[in-house]
């Protein structure tokens, strides 16, 4: 097993040290020490419960460590939020908000000094983002109205207008269907490499292509090779065993949801 | 129609034009702020401050009465209780969002409570139901000023942040991801939308206000694809259903803020089933 370093590499892109979040006396994430290094792939996986959502929250500055500290490429977190591209879960739209898929993607152009709306240079860029990912014939469309896939796209789209050094996906195969899956895949594989990529999620497929890593939550954070993800170690994590289907094998693997209740603590190893 | 073009042109019908204008120009503010408030689904905190104001109008009708502070005017009043609302509200929003309904609807029936104590024990001055209803044909010259005064600073602080206050009311999360100061275009809008509300409810009354801050940018959402458009289409349509209203009061003899209310209610209604 691969236990976490302590911000062991030179310029990490992410570190962790030392943190902890309790909400309202209870402990979701328990002294998180971890790094990731620049340019690399991991997943984020763990059980329902278990902290996951907690520590993407903490990762993106929008929940503050009880203690600890967390560091974006080497900057304070409030600083390094800009080289943050973030693809959320869904994005819930009230049908009535009328906003296009292109002005969404413009958002991905903010800065907290922003004023005015979009210029002809910032719209370019968005429309070239769409582009790059084969959906600029949606850009003018009502993005309420635009399926599943399109919408995932969309919110890809305007994570990487902005050109960030870190993408972070919570859930990206929730709300798709298996062929935006496979197109999510190849432009995954494309950005790998280029920018340091973070994936929350159940899926233990979706987990298995091409990462390296995968940081299990469960209160505790620790990180493991994706090859110790075996059926020992699932069942510890989720409270099943959950068999791990390379990249290419049959589409055999079930996804987890267990109760945290159920599942193991990893502090008691 | 041509009785109401020359009651319009009539010297003595001042009282009138006054009501046109500020039609006209209440509808660039409430087009702004009315598109805000229905996109984040806050209308029932407008309702609340309106509803409010009466607790600080009736405390200054009180202190000017029976302390003596004269300097302290009622619309002072209107504009403390409705900024503070506006600010309690905002807080708990923030940090109690699961409580924020029974807040709102404290604020809301204590606000009104309070100004209903404070008028009764102010005798001969202030007529609740004037403020509850108003009365837009009383409008004066000088409100004519204050409300393009508020036209312009609403507009202005609107279109230069438009891409902000866009991020926040669609996914407040991504927006402090990027860096945006959440908190505070929160309480912002907030205490534009006070603003608003204070100034326009002292010459529409509280009913007026909440319709025409509400309804014209609800129709104007089922037409548009742009929250540009919506703005838009919201300001356009506030200016026909002052006009239309005042028009049909006009030739009914039917007092005018119902009628305003009751005309933009139908074309909602009529938007709504021609969807």
């Amino acid at each position: 097993m691969n236990e976490q370093a302590n911000c062991s590499c030179p310029s990490p892109a992410v570190c962790f040290q030392s943190v902890s979040f309790a909400y309202e006396r209870e402990t979701i994430i328990d002294e998180a020490d971890f790094d990731i290094a620049a340019g690399e792939s991991i997943c984020v996986i763990g059980p329902n419960g278990g902290g996951k959502t907690t520590l993407l929250k903490l990762l993106l500055g929008l929940l503050q460590p009880n203690t600890g500290s967390i560091r974006i490429f080497d900057k304070a977190l409030a600083q390094g939020t800009t080289e943050v591209g973030y693809v959320p879960q869904s994005l819930d739209l009230d049908r009535r908000f009328p906003i296009t898929a292109i002005d969404i993607v413009g958002m991905g152009l903010l800065h907290k000094n922003k004023l005015w709306g979009m210029r002809r240079s910032e719209r370019e860029q968005a429309w070239q983002a769409l582009d790059n990912l084969g959906l600029a014939a949606v850009g003018k469309k009502p993005f309420a109205h635009l399926s599943g896939g399109q919408k995932q796209g969309v919110l890809l789209a305007r994570a990487l207008v902005g050109n960030p050094r870190l993408l972070v996906l919570d859930e990206p195969t929730t709300h798709i269907d298996a062929a935006a899956q496979e197109r999510l895949e190849s432009e995954l594989k494309r950005l790998r490499g280029s920018l340091t990529l973070i994936t929350v999620s159940h899926d233990l497929h979706f987990v298995a292509r091409g990462i390296g890593r995968v940081i299990c939550v469960n209160r505790s954070v620790r990180i493991h090779p994706v090859e110790a993800l075996d059926l020992e170690l699932t069942q510890r994590l989720f409270g099943q065993p959950v068999a791990l289907v390379k990249h290419g094998e049959a589409q055999a693997t079930r996804h987890a949801h267990a109760h945290p209740d159920a599942v193991d603590r990893e502090a008691e190893r | 129609m041509m009785e109401f073009f020359d009651a319009l042109r009539d010297p003595h019908a001042q009282f009138l034009r006054n009501a046109l204008w500020i039609g006209l120009i209440g509808a660039l503010p409430f087009g702004l702020i009315g598109t805000y408030v229905v996109v984040r689904r806050i209308s029932y905190i407008a309702a609340a401050i309106a509803h409010s104001i009466l607790g600080g109008v009736g405390f200054a009708a009180f202190a000017q009465s029976q302390w003596g502070w004269q300097a302290f005017d009622p619309t002072y009043g209107a504009l403390l209780a409705a900024i503070l609302s506006a600010l309690v509200i905002g807080w708990v929003n923030l940090r109690f969002a699961e409580r924020e309904d029974t807040v709102i609807g404290i604020i809301w029936v204590s606000g009104m409570a309070i100004g209903l104590i404070f008028l009764a024990k102010s005798p001969g001055y202030f007529d609740p139901m004037a403020f509850l209803f108003g009365d837009i044909l009383l409008v004066g010259q000088g409100d004519l000023w204050r409300v393009g005064l508020l036209a312009g600073i609403v507009s202005l602080i609107c279109i230069a942040l438009s891409p902000q206050i866009t991020a926040i009311a669609l996914d407040p999360a991504f927006a402090r991801i990027r860096g945006l100061r959440t908190q505070r275009l929160h309480y912002l809008m907030l205490i534009l939308t006070a603003l608003t509300i204070v100034l326009l409810v002292q010459l529409m009354g509280i009913i007026l206000v909440v319709a025409l801050l509400t309804l014209p940018p609800a129709i104007a959402a089922m037409r548009s694809r742009t929250l540009a458009g919506m703005v838009a289409i919201a300001v356009v349509l506030n200016a026909l259903f002052i006009f239309g209203g005042l028009w049909l009061s006009y030739s009914l003899d039917w007092p005018s803020g119902p009628v305003i209310i009751l005309l933009a209610t139908s074309v909602f209604l009529l938007s709504l089933f021609r969807r």
